[in-house]
């Protein structure tokens, strides 16, 4: 039996992505990079590039010397998040809005936790991880940069 | 409110607005959802407030508002109302630093928001029937 697709798709619709299998859980990130470009806080689905197809006008953007973001050239829908240097860069972290209701999916997990804007916060029993922990073991941009 | 001053991830469009209530708003509705990957999460711009500089595209999402990015990083960065006669711009909020000091007020279309997650506190929230009964109310009022 074939693996199930979740169809996603961009706001006007040029963009497509398909993953087979599972979409997993979702994940969110405070850091001040993902904040300023997504306006609120970044959620993700974590995706193994080679059960992603996508298609249509992405335009990506190096965020710093490991890492791109993408997005809808023709709406400017933001489609993901991605390493582009080690391990992480086997994965794609897919922007959960592309799927209808998420997929199902829920969150998790929450990375930079502690710098989330004052006046908004995740609700529920998430796994949260300080800035300060995250950064001791994962690549990261330096404050100011 | 006094202005506050806000740019992308890139740094190539700044803005420059003066809220015009003392609080943030989210949207859960599918448009605002799709676009930008969970909730759009804004600041209303008091009209005539709103100036900007650099590489903005927009999208006409419907016949009466557009949504603006960064060309050169992706960043979200407003919706704006187009309808004639009306100067209306909701800003991401995260262009500006800690979204202004502002907190979470307001959440509207919760109905329809994923049921995976959740913004924390007691916030005054509104229906997509709600919303939508709002805005008929107020196209309908606009009529020439």
């Amino acid at each position: 039996m074939s693996e199930d697709v979740h169809h996603g798709h961009c706001l006007c619709g040029a963009v497509t992505v398909d993953v087979t299998g599972p979409l997993g859980t979702v994940s969110a990130c405070h850091c001040g990079a993902c904040t300023r470009w997504t306006g609120s806080v970044l959620m993700s689905l974590e995706i193994p590039r080679d059960r992603v197809r996508s298609a249509g006008p992405i335009k990506t953007y190096a965020s710093s010397s490991f890492a791109e973001r993408a997005w809808c050239e023709d709406c400017g829908t933001a489609v993901w998040f991605a390493d582009t240097k080690g391990d992480g860069a086997k994965v794609l972290e897919l922007a959960p809005g592309l799927f209808d209701g998420f997929g199902g999916a829920k969150l998790t997990r929450v990375v930079y936790a502690d710098s989330a804007p004052d006046g908004v916060a995740l609700a529920g029993d998430l796994q949260r991880v300080s800035k300060a922990d995250y950064e001791a073991e994962n690549l990261h941009v330096e404050d100011g940069q | 409110m006094s202005k506050v001053n806000g740019h992308c991830l890139c740094g190539a469009v700044t803005v420059r607005f003066e809220p015009l209530k003392d609080e943030l708003g989210a949207c859960h509705c599918e448009m605002c959802r799709r676009w930008t990957g969970s909730a759009f999460l804004e600041i209303d711009a008091k009209p005539g407030s709103l100036t900007h500089e650099g590489p903005v595209k927009t999208y006409a999402s419907s016949d009466w508002a557009e949504r603006a990015w960064c060309d050169r990083c992706g960043s979200t960065l407003w919706y704006h109302l187009t309808l004639p006669g009306h100067d209306y711009y909701s800003v991401s909020a995260g262009l500006v630093d800690d979204a202004a000091g502002l907190t979470l007020k307001t959440e509207i279309y919760i109905d329809v928001k994923p049921a995976g997650y959740a913004f924390a506190g007691d916030h005054a929230t509104k229906t997509k029937a709600e919303v939508e009964a709002g805005f008929a109310a107020f196209v309908e009022g606009n009529k020439p």
